[in-house]
């Protein structure tokens, strides 16, 4: 799906939150998602099952959010979930397209990861297809999400919930 | 000028208004950049964890792009000298990062590579049998290099090079297949 650039939502969020006095500098935004009609259809051909579904559920506990499910004949696909394998530094990323976005997962990583570390990799991208940007390093939105970097989380915490909850 | 003639400049500044117009109405898209959002696994910016983590640290001529696949672009170098490794003669670079439609996808804090520039450049050999260099992602692994940098940077990466770690606690690379 085409990535959903938001810059005049975001305009309007960031004026709102400086006439009540909140902290805009906070808000961390893509300005692109993989969001459309409050849904991310996705396919998959990940091998990465657990993590998956455990970065689908965080996503869909979220109340009034946005709804994660399987792509079917009835949707268009927004959302390609697969694996590649370099070492490259990275366990995963998102890129937005014309069509379905791209969501990979780093086999070369995950491969010697633990489960712990395989989830919060995992959720970090799916916050990036929800249009989440990096943020803090005490949250699942931190540039380097896994233990080699510091802590590791595998729930969204409070400024991830509190992005998402500005966009959705 | 007469009102006859500027009245035909006229139409003819409205002609090409036109047609410029008409050639963005029938769908070019603008050029513009997107960046991949990645997740990393260590801290490039600790250059001896760097050094620890890559096969390969050399500076390179970036002389041709040999192909696209899978939003990555695949570079041919030309290597200069290498500060680990041995690297020799041309070598296939491989960059996360590709350009589509007129539009270009990039990592944070790495440019896709530009032929005719040279760098240094941080890689290790690809896991999936291709012999080419899978570039790190991030700023500090393809540094543009110009004569008046040049022995600085290399001088840089060779000291971390000699007090190069391994990151601590991330996993063993994945070997590369035979």
């Amino acid at each position: 799906m085409a990535p959903h650039k938001r810059p005049l939502a975001v305009a309007l969020i960031s004026v709102c939150l400086v006439a009540v006095g909140a902290p805009v500098a906070s808000a961390h935004f893509l300005g692109e998602d993989s969001v459309d009609s409050g849904e991310i259809r996705y396919s998959d051909s990940t091998q990465w099952d657990d993590s998956k579904s455990w970065a689908i559920a965080r996503f869909n506990d979220m109340p009034d959010g946005v709804n994660v499910a399987p792509d079917d004949p009835w949707h268009i696909e927004d959302l390609k979930i697969s694996d590649y394998s370099a070492n490259d530094g990275l366990c995963g990323w998102w890129d937005g397209n014309t069509g379905a976005d791209d969501l990979k997962l780093n086999n070369s990583y995950y491969s010697g990861a633990t489960t712990t570390n395989r989830r919060a990799c995992t959720l970090h991208e799916f916050g990036h297809a929800h249009g989440l940007a990096h943020s803090y390093s005490d949250q699942v939105m931190d540039p380097c999400p896994v233990s080699s970097c510091g802590s590791v989380y595998n729930y969204l915490q409070s400024h991830d919930q509190a992005d998402y909850n500005s966009l959705w | 000028m007469t009102l006859r003639s500027s009245r035909v400049v006229v139409a003819a500044v409205v002609a090409v208004i036109a047609l410029v117009s008409l050639g963005f109405a029938v769908g070019e898209e603008p050029a513009r950049t997107v960046t991949i959002d990645t997740s990393g696994t260590f801290d490039v910016g600790n250059l001896p964890h760097l050094a620890g983590y890559a096969d390969n640290i050399f500076v390179a001529k970036v002389e041709t792009i040999e192909s696209v696949e899978d939003e990555h672009t695949q570079y041919r170098v030309s290597v200069e000298e290498n500060v680990k490794g041995d690297l020799e003669g041309d070598v296939v670079v491989s960059q996360l990062g590709y350009v589509d439609d007129n539009v270009t996808h990039v990592t944070e804090g790495q440019p896709l590579l530009q032929v005719g520039s040279t760098y240094l450049l941080v890689t290790n050999l690809d896991t999936t049998g291709t012999g080419w260099q899978t570039l790190i992602v991030g700023p500090t692994a393809a540094v543009s290099i110009d004569d008046d940098n040049r022995r600085g940077v290399i001088e840089r990466y060779r000291g971390a090079t000699a007090r190069q770690v391994y990151p601590p606690g991330l996993p063993p690379k994945e070997k590369p297949q035979d």
